[in-house]
Order: C-alpha cells, then structure tokens, then sequence
C-alpha cells in the first residue's frame, strides 16, 4: 500500500475507536464507490497510477465490509470514490491538453493549400500521337494539347517549336508534308484554347527524326508525333 | 517476268535488226520481238603476267556493264570451254566453235598490259559465227583509270550494237544517313563504285536532284527550314536558292534546266511551285487544300507529273506546266508516291503500298492508264528514277535489311544492288547524261 494513504487509514483507525463499531451497512456509499470505478474502466490507460489507487482502495472497503467494519469500509469507499474522481479529472486534462495540441497542428494543411492555389500548372508539355497518314487530333491527342495550353498559359515568356514528325513508311517528302501538317493541327488547336498564334513555331522533320528507329507498329506508333521544344 | 516471255518468242523469230541511217542495224529493246543478244566475255588476258588483279577488275567491271545494258544476255563463264588463259587476242589465235557451243553470238577478248603505273587496254568484239572482228579499240593511261577504260570499252559495244550511248559514264545522287540525325548528300557511279558525299555539315540534307548544269539541288536542315540549296560541283560550294517560311523540298530541275519545280509551305499548305534556276521567280502551280508534293517534269516541259492528296490520299496526278489542267493517273490503291517520268515521255515511274501494305514499284502509260508492276516480294521497294536513257531505273530496297540502292531494267527485270557502303541510303536519283 502506497505511503501516502497513510493518513486516511490513522483517520479510519481514529474513528473506529472514537464510533465504536456500528451496524449499519453504508449503502449510498458503496454503490457511488462502486459507480465511479465503473465509470473510470476506460481511464485505465491514462491515469493508470490513480486508477490503480482507486481499484486498491475499494478493495481495501470490500475487505472491511466483510468483516462488518462499517465505518472503516465507509471512509474506504469514500476514499475509492475521490481517486476515481480524481483518475477521471486526469483524463479529462489530458485528453483537452492532447486536443489543444491537436488545434494547434492545424493551421498547417490551411497553409498548404494556399500553396497549391499558387502552383505553376503542369511541369511540362506533353507529346502528341498521330494515327497513319492522319494529321486530324485524337482525343488523347486533344487532352495532351489542353494541358499543353495550360503548362503554356503558366509560361507566358515561352515560345514554342512544334514539331511535326512522321513513321518511316511512304515517301520521304509526302511524309515532310505530312509531318508540317500535323503540327498545323497542333497549333491551331492551341491558338483556339488560348494561346497566341505568335508563341508557336512549327516545323517539319517528316521522318527524319525518329524517337524508334526500329521497324514494326511500335516503333511507327512512337513516332507518328509533334514535340514540344522551348525556344529560349 | 515479262521479258522472259518475250524471249521464248523471240528465239522463233530470231534477232531482230534495225536499219540505222549509216546502213548498219541496230538492235532496238523496244522492239516486241526484242530478245538480248549472248554475248560471251572471256577473262581478260593479264598479257605480261604483272596486272593480275586489275584484269579480274576490269573483267568484273565489262560483265556488270553489259549485263545491265538490256540489250544483252551475258553468258555464264562457268560454261566456257576454251581456256582465256590459252587462247589469244586475235580472231586467227581463236577457236570460234568453242564459243559456238556455249551458246555464244558476240565474243569479247580484252588484254592488258602493265608496264609500272602505266597501262594499256585492248579490246576486240568478234561476230562468233562469221570470226569476223567487229570492234578493236585501245586505251593507255593510269593504272586506276583501269575500270574508266573497261566502261569506255563496254560503251563502245553498246553504241556498236544499238547506236546509242550508254549510262556507263552516268552517275547517281542519293542521300545517305550517316549518323542518328544526320544525312549528307553523296554521289555515286551508275554502278555504285566512287561514292564520295559532298554536302555534309552535320544536317539532315535531304532529296537531292540534278541541276542540268554540274550542280545538285537539295534541301537542308542547316538553318531551320528545310530551305533549297544548289551544290555547286565544280566549285564545290552551296547557295541557297529558295528559303520561303515552311518547307522547300522535293526540287526537280525542268528539262532545260532554266526552271525548277518544287514544294513550297508558304502558303500554310504544301503547294507546288516553279522558280527561275537561281530561285527567282517564284510562280503557284496547285491550288488544292490537300497536300501536293513530289513534282517531275515530262520530257517536252509541257506536264507536270507530281503527288496530291486532294482525294483523301496521296495519288500521283499530272498538269500542264502552267497548273492547268490537273488529271488523276492512280486509281487504285490509296498511297502513291514518288512519279518519275520517263525521258522517252511514255511512262511514269511511281511507288505504290499494296493491299498487303508493302511498298513496291509500279510504272503506268500516261496515255492508256496501263499499269506495270516492277517489283514484289522483295522488302519495301521506293522512290524510282530512270536513267538517261528510259531503260534502267534506281530505286531503293529494304530486302536485306536496311535500306539499299538498286538498279534493274525498266520492265523490273536484272535487280542488282548497287551501293556497297554502310549506313541507309534514301532517295537516289540517276545523272543526266554526262556532258561532252
């Protein structure tokens, strides 16, 4: 038993001896005792010392009551009853304090966001696929383009080379045409999100410049293309 | 293919002769009853015993040559009987009947001599069944003019038997990938020896053509463009001809070499246009919203063949040399490319995808719309031009891998590959003829 309850078994001791031993079984105070403590079953984990104090002191009445030491046991259950109430002011404490400190991290996804409201769009602009002999956009096509036009609308001192470029199949000048059209389509579809014509070069490289120099449909799709090339 | 038709009936017929203007007959391939004429040419003769690999040389350089000529069948020497080692030069020194019985009409005999770096070359061309010489010519010079006096030997046999000159002196421009990005233009005999690239700054240089002069149109890379440049050859320097925003390609100097015609994007769209030789004067021959490209010249000036997709995909079309008059040649198949037409003004050469999505060589009659095919099954075969002449034609060719320079008879037979370098070569186009 902890030193410090000292105290209050001398005051049950003394009154004992002052009282006499009475009969009457203290009722009201074994049922706010043992109501406490059941309240106090979830403040095992954060006032464990107290609650362990409470949970020995009620121990400590039952022990009494049994041997009819009424008046003892009453103090004992009156003592159980305030550690609970103690153990459950701990808590509470504990639990505003941990809140508090909750309220006080916060602010920061707040800032966060502000962050984003200030980003610079897309990182980078994104090549376009063509199908054969198609200078006509896709619809994957047009999404790269959109987001192009607002990597562009982040860059506003940026001009731009379009690049047209073609697979290595038919001949090497339909294919300088074909290329030049394709980043016509390109560009036209960027003036109509937005961007102003004079930002846009093209050029035609035909198929010149493959990304994949291999021979076979994947290789063409990867290179039926218009690139993106700042112009510093 | 179709010329071997025509020599199973030929043989029943027998050569047939031409009278020329001098009383002599010519053998003419545009005969029907054509057939080529065997001609046996034996090793040439190493005389003094000091020149044994120039005579393997030069009689490598006499069999491609008249094998290529279309008016000759070159007999196999694997079948010869008489020993060219043995036998001499001279009709009397010759067993004519063992040429008889190979199969043999012509017989050619060709010594030479090495005395230090000087050499000396003597042809004989003989009628194998009469023994009667026919030709004796010969040449002196350095020793690595040896394959220059085989082809001078070989052309004097051609002009003797057809009264024509020969491509033998003619030459082939093409552009040639040399490394990931870039391409120089280079030049080449007609048979693939002496290449040399003479454009090449680290550009892509593109689609080379023959000014009429000693010059080569292309169009570069080298700042921005593609503008237009004439290579001049004997300066050995380039000028900018045409730098119109947008691309300027596909040149085809005209017959008279005092126009061009090329593509120019100019206009938002690729058109076709005709400028002075110097790039002055610059005058719009198409007018379609569709891509026109591709343009070559007919013989007379008159026509102008060239590529247009105004259909919905590229056809080869031809116009009058004004822009009028624009008419559609290809109907069938959707991808048409590259015309060429012919210097004897009949057909135009062009590069069609089939239906299995092979490239292959086709030539049409502008006249009638017949359509020949020239190649199959043979890889991606493109970008055709004639020779001088009308009768052989180069083309690219993919059927060994990477991208090659052929040349084959103008009805597609005797394919043989040309270039013997490394690297892809592209868009090869063949020499006028050289001047006098």
């Amino acid at each position: 038993m902890p030193t410090r309850f000292l105290p209050i078994l001398c005051l049950l001791a003394l009154t004992v001896l002052i009282a006499g031993c009475p009969k009457q079984i203290p009722q009201p105070e074994i049922d706010a005792a043992e109501q406490a403590l059941l309240d106090i079953e979830s403040t095992k984990d954060c006032a464990p010392e107290t609650y362990q104090a409470a949970k020995t002191m009620m121990d400590r009445a039952r022990a009494l009551l049994k041997e009819e030491r009424y008046e003892e046991a009453k103090t004992a259950l009156t003592a159980a009853r305030q550690l609970a109430e103690k153990a459950r002011r701990e808590c509470d404490e504990k639990k505003k304090a941990e809140e508090l400190a909750a309220k006080q991290v916060e602010p920061e996804p707040a800032a966060k966001e502000i962050k984003i409201e200030e980003d610079t769009g897309p990182d980078r602009m994104v090549t376009v696929y063509f199908g054969f002999n198609e200078s006509s956009l896709t619809d994957e096509g047009r999404a790269a383009l959109n987001n192009n036009a607002e990597y562009l609308r982040h860059h506003q001192d940026q001009r731009i080379q379009v690049e047209g470029h073609c697979d290595s199949r038919g001949s090497t000048e339909y294919n300088l045409a074909l290329g030049e059209r394709r980043a016509m389509a390109v560009r036209k579809y960027l003036v109509k999100l937005g961007v102003n014509p004079t930002r846009l070069e093209i050029i035609s490289y035909g198929e010149e410049r493959p990304v994949n120099p291999s021979q076979n449909e994947e290789a063409w799709n990867q290179n039926r293309r218009a690139e993106f090339l700042d112009l510093k | 293919m179709v010329k071997k038709i025509l020599l199973v009936v030929g043989l029943g017929v027998g050569l047939l002769l031409v009278s020329s203007a001098s009383g002599r007959e010519y053998i003419k391939i545009s005969d029907p009853n054509f057939r080529p004429y065997p001609i046996a040419i034996a090793d040439i003769k190493d005389v003094n015993g000091t020149a044994a690999d120039l005579a393997r040389q030069g009689t490598e350089t006499l069999r491609f040559d008249l094998g290529i000529a279309g008016v000759f069948k070159v007999l196999d020497p694997r079948s010869f009987i008489a020993d060219s080692k043995q036998e001499g030069l001279s009709g009397a020194s010759i067993n004519f009947s063992d040429w008889i019985n190979v199969g043999a009409e012509g017989l050619i005999k060709v010594g030479i001599y090495r005395s230090g770096k000087q050499i000396a070359m003597e042809g004989h061309l003989f009628d194998v069944a009469s023994g009667k010489e026919l030709l004796h010519k010969k040449y002196k010079g350095n020793a690595a003019g040896l394959r220059k006096m085989a082809h001078r030997f070989a052309d004097a046999v051609v002009r003797h038997f057809t009264g024509s000159p020969s491509v033998f002196f003619t030459k082939i421009v093409f552009a040639k990938r040399t490394r990931r990005e870039s391409k120089e233009i280079c030049i080449m005999d007609f048979d693939g020896r002496n290449e040399r690239c003479v454009v090449k700054n680290g550009a892509i240089n593109l689609l080379p053509a023959w000014s009429a002069g000693d010059g080569v149109y292309y169009s570069s890379y080298l700042h921005g463009g593609p503008h237009l440049y004439l290579y001049d050859l004997k300066k050995k320097k380039s000028r900018v001809i045409s730098k119109s925003p947008g691309l300027n390609i596909g040149a085809s100097a005209s017959p008279d070499g005092k126009a061009v015609a090329l593509t120019l994007s100019r206009d938002d769209n690729s058109e076709i246009y005709v400028l002075n030789a110097d790039g002055s004067r610059p005058r719009r021959l198409t007018r379609a919203w569709a891509i026109d490209s591709s343009p070559s010249w007919s013989p007379d000036a008159r026509r102008i063949s060239f590529v247009s997709e105004r259909s919905g995909n590229p056809q080869v079309y031809m116009m009058k040399s004004d822009g009028s008059g624009a008419k559609r040649l290809t109907f069938q198949g959707n991808y048409n490319q590259t015309p060429d037409w012919s210097p004897r003004g009949d057909f135009i050469l062009f590069n069609a995808r089939d239906e299995r999505l092979v490239y292959d060589i086709f030539k049409i009659n502008w006249t009638t719309g017949e359509i020949v095919r020239l190649t199959q099954d043979q890889g991606n075969n493109e970008h055709p031009t004639f020779a001088p002449n009308g009768e052989l034609v180069v083309f690219t060719s993919t059927r060994t891998g990477e991208s090659k320079l052929y040349i084959m008879s103008a009805d597609g037979t005797n394919q043989r590959q040309i270039s013997r370098g490394k690297g892809e070569y592209t868009t090869p186009e063949w020499g006028p003829w050289p001047a006098k």
